[in-house]
């Protein structure tokens, strides 16, 4: 297979093939000027907890044993921190699975479970619900950073369903859900697909300006909330704008993958990777299905009837070693995109994953009676995000929204010490960074 | 007397008992906010304006309501301007735009296309916007250029994209906001050029004037596209075509699958054009004829009349004794009676079990060789805390264990004979059916049922679940339904209601 990964030799190379780029694409010379790598975020989602007696990793925090879920990722001990005792805290009077925890995982907010009625589940009382009060922290950092990439952030999913807060995580605003690109084929023609010559920039330039105008002329009979929703949309038209670039000016176009039900996953990580290597992008996230009754089958991990969510309501012994299989295979995936980061070489000639901090998490701890209050996580990287790998790290009762400022610090925002309308404050998990 | 503690209730407003409600049907319009089209629904009106073959090239998704898709809270973000500017460039592709090549073709592009995909004559400042498009676009590459490069924008448009609904201080649509409603209810697609003039000539403002639309537009094939939208959600058919659930159905063959889906919703149309009511609906034994079903059907065919298949009485009776609801409410060669029980139970009496308890073992034992589908699930009865919901849900299932999971009838399940009798509470009544043809007949005589149908088309209909300030509404379209004139009748009642046709400020 050739190498997708963008070396330095080519991004210079296409730096200077380019000639007139860095006027055309600002953040290619911001980019070289820099120096140094920048800063990557990484948020890794899979769905519905983890079989925890097959998790939790034996011995103390530096001469711990690999779990038989986790040992796929031992190659890479000494960049990650397997982190034993993160809480959730739905901060809701009443809590349904899955649905309210899903959109609060990065944001550290809780749902609207007290004003809206857009949602209503007929199989909880008919309960009704609203979206996240918050936005996840990929965005508030990229709200901070420079915008010195064509896509301030980038979402890739697998299976990731229609628009319902059980099935977005990501969340530019308070109600605003981001989807994810749905599948490698979608991923690569919306990041890598278009070939765009002077005349389709030409083109899409009118056509969205007169689009643009549409907006503007509409926009001004409407109540405040439905203006809300058409000014994201303009919003999201802008950032279009920028996204839509010859990606051949930035690196290597990866070629279009081929894949299926098995290997979909890993090639959308493929993706993920050359996103962040050709420079797309410094933060990115990725979903694996969604955090709700996803009737999933994975029958390479003999999987096959039944489904992953209806199967997780299930303690006994069978299930559990079923699904301990399928949490493995995630842990393999796990490794897999640490690998593709440790294997693309950084601007700086480090390494991608160096400069890159991977926080892997899910909606649930346990599945089968809906538990939050111990949720497992994975952090990953190295040196350039700061962390202290190696450790297995136990820390009951700590609250969810340290992850997310932990998050903030690691990507060199550290004039914040909370983040999320739930946090209680006090600052990043003690001693996980430099 | 069944445990059936686990079941909720979908209706929040008061009811009249009986036959004959005495209530009175308000004069308020349903709190829909703005709504953006769904994707069946841009893709079925690009098809119309611009007559190109349909294809799936739309990727932006839709909001789950309860059952039905309505766009109506979240926004756009950035891959979903992406799938519509992905689709806006591949439709532009494909048109015939050659009219454009040498003459003057502005008229076409916003008069007739423009106008129906924004369900509205442009405005002057529309008018000149999109005519200086087409003049860059032609400068750069010619009238066909100019052509594509208005389209393109067209279809980006958020007044194409969502609905641009006028009203006036009590909250009464205006004609070109009913037409739109109408058509993308009833037709599942943007108006036609007939209705937008019958809205230009203020024709759609009082409600027997929208009736008399609504009339025309159900005899209109285009009703196929509403129908379908509505069937699809309501009996769970995507399922058919969700590889997840069904691995086993794509060996059957496009067509046959394809078959399996669209037969519910023609026969729920057939039901409409027919005048049939709740009893026609559910015990039917005439279906539109669909070769690749032969197969499936096999003995239960017993005659045809035009382009009807006639179906053994002792063996189908009505919409869900369908091949494709009962494959679609199954599993890979397996039958889930409580899938079929759930759908009854939320679908057809409103009144949804709760999910199961945490930490509740919900997978069954493997089967054996010596047991059927039906005692298997049985065992859900020896727990307590399974036997609550499931002798509700499975209850009713099981009067459907004489259709296998592709729908096919059949009297024994490896050897062993079908027990199809059903036990479970129907309204306030414990009930005892002796299989589909005796569950559907009790079905057709239940005014529950025929609410709970009233109720999934105003959801679907307005896009938001009805509030007590409809029950009355609910109430008429109930009793249409089971009276001479039938599903038709429940439909016009409801489009021309003051539910439909007017709107209620949001909060």
């Amino acid at each position: 297979m050739r190498s997708r990964a963008l070396t330095r030799r080519n991004f210079l190379g296409a730096l200077g093939l380019a000639g007139g780029a860095a006027a055309l694409f600002p953040w290619l010379a911001q980019r070289a000027s820099a120096g140094g790598a920048p800063k990557r975020l990484v948020l890794f989602y899979t769905p519905h907890g983890t079989v925890w007696d097959r998790w939790r990793p034996t011995g103390g925090e530096t001469d711990f044993a690999f779990s038989p879920i986790l040992s796929p990722m031992s190659h890479h001990r000494d960049r990650v921190v397997i982190m034993d005792g993160v809480r959730i805290e739905s901060g809701t009077d009443y809590y349904i699975p899955h649905t309210y925890t899903m959109p609060l995982l990065w944001t550290g907010s809780p749902i609207d479970a007290t004003s809206a009625t857009l949602f209503c589940r007929e199989d909880h009382g008919n309960r009704c619900f609203g979206w996240n009060t918050g936005t996840s922290v990929d965005q508030f950092i990229a709200s901070r950073l420079p915008a010195t990439t064509p896509y301030g952030t980038i979402e890739l999913g697998i299976g990731n369903g229609g628009l319902h807060p059980a099935t977005r995580m990501i969340y530019s605003a308070p109600a605003a859900p981001k989807s994810p690109l749905d599948g490698p084929s979608t991923a690569w023609s919306t990041l890598f697909g278009s070939v765009m010559t002077d005349g389709d920039a030409l083109r899409r330039r009118s056509v969205l300006d007169t689009v643009r105008e549409d907006f503007a002329h509409r926009r001004a009979s409407l109540s405040s909330r439905d203006r809300e929703r058409l000014d994201a949309h303009a919003t999201s038209l802008e950032e279009l704008e920028r996204a839509l670039v010859p990606a051949s000016a930035i690196c290597d176009r990866p070629s279009m993958p081929t894949f299926d039900a098995e290997t979909a996953m890993d090639r959308q990580l493929d993706l993920l990777v050359a996103s962040l290597g050709c420079g797309l992008t410094n933060i990115a996230s990725f979903q694996l299905s969604i955090g709700d009754n996803d009737g999933n089958l994975y029958p390479w991990v003999g999987i096959t009837t039944g489904g992953h969510h209806t199967m997780s309501h299930d303690s006994g012994p069978d299930a559990q070693t079923a699904l301990a299989g399928l949490y493995t295979w995630y842990a393999q995936r796990f490794a897999y995109l640490l690998d593709r980061l440790a294997a693309t070489p950084d601007v700086d000639g480090t390494t991608l994953l160096d400069n890159t901090l991977v926080i892997w998490g899910s909606e649930l701890g346990r599945a089968w009676d809906h538990d939050i209050s111990n949720v497992p996580f994975v952090f990953a990287g190295g040196a350039g995000v700061g962390l202290r790998g190696g450790r297995y790290v136990q820390a009951p009762d700590t609250q969810l929204n340290r992850v997310l400022v932990t998050a903030m610090n690691a990507m060199g925002i550290t004039d914040v010490g909370s983040y999320g309308s739930l946090d209680r404050g006090s600052g990043p998990i003690p001693g996980l960074l430099t | 007397m069944l445990a059936l503690g686990c079941v909720g209730s979908l209706d929040a407003g008061p009811r009249a008992p009986g036959d004959a409600p005495t209530c009175v049907i308000g004069e308020t319009g349903a709190p829909v906010p703005m709504r953006r089209l769904t994707a069946e629904q841009v893709v079925r009106s690009v098809h119309d304006a611009l007559g190109l073959a349909r294809d799936g090239a739309l990727t932006v998704t839709d909001e789950r309501v309860f059952t039905y898709r309505s766009n109506i809270s979240s926004s756009i973000d950035l891959s979903g301007a992406r799938g519509y500017l992905d689709f806006a460039e591949s439709t532009s592709a494909r048109v015939d735009v050659s009219r454009c090549a040498s003459t003057a073709c502005l008229d076409w592009l916003l008069d007739d296309v423009g106008m129906r995909l924004f369900r509205r004559p442009l405005d002057g400042g529309e008018h000149a916007r999109y005519a200086a498009l087409f003049d860059d676009g032609q400068s750069a590459g010619g009238g066909e250029e100019g052509a594509r490069w208005v389209i393109q924008a067209l279809l980006q448009s958020p007044t194409f994209l969502y609905l641009d609904e006028v009203a006036d201080a009590d909250g009464t649509l205006d004609d070109y906001s009913v037409a739109a409603r109408l058509s993308l209810t009833l037709w599942g697609a943007g108006p036609d050029q007939a209705l937008l003039a019958t809205a230009a000539r203020g024709e759609l403002s009082s409600a027997a004037q929208v009736r008399a639309e609504a009339s025309r537009m159900l005899d209109d094939p285009r009703s196929a596209g509403g129908l379908t939208d509505f069937v699809d959600q309501w009996l769970q058919l995507q399922r058919l075509d969700d590889p997840s659930a069904r691995p086993d159905l794509a060996a059957l063959g496009t067509e046959t699958v394809a078959a399996l889906r669209s037969e519910p919703p023609l026969f729920v149309r057939g039901v409409v054009l027919g005048g049939g009511d709740l009893r026609e609906l559910l015990t039917a034994t005439e279906t539109p004829t669909l070769a690749p079903l032969a197969a499936i059907y096999a003995d239960d065919i017993v005659g045809s009349r035009g382009d009807l298949t006639q179906l053994d009485p002792d063996r189908r009776a009505g919409l869900l004794t369908l091949p494709g609801v009962q494959a679609a409410l199954a599993h890979a060669g397996t039958t889930s009676p409580t899938l079929r029980g759930f759908e009854v139970l939320s679908g057809f009496l409103c009144t949804p079990p709760d999910p199961p308890p945490a930490g509740v073992s919900t997978t069954l034992a493997p089967p054996t060789p010596d047991e059927t589908t039906r005692q298997r699930l049985e065992r859900h009865f020896s727990s307590p805390s399974c036997a609550s919901c499931h002798r509700g849900m499975d209850g009713i299932g099981f009067s459907f264990e004489s259709f296998d999971w592709l729908g096919r009838s059949r009297s024994e399940e490896g050897g062993r004979p079908i027990d199809d009798a059903g036990e479970f509470q129907l309204g306030t009544a414990d009930v005892t059916v002796d299989g589909p043809i005796d569950l559907a007949d009790r079905m057709a005589d239940t005014r529950q049922v025929s609410r709970c149908i009233a109720r999934q088309w105003t959801q679907y209909a307005t896009g938001v679940p009805p509030t007590g300030e409809a029950a009355c509404l609910l109430d008429a379209m109930a009793t249409d339904l089971r009276s001479e004139a039938g599903l038709r009748e429940m439909i016009l009642q409801q489009v021309s209601s003051d539910w439909f046709r007017r709107r209620q400020e949001t909060p």
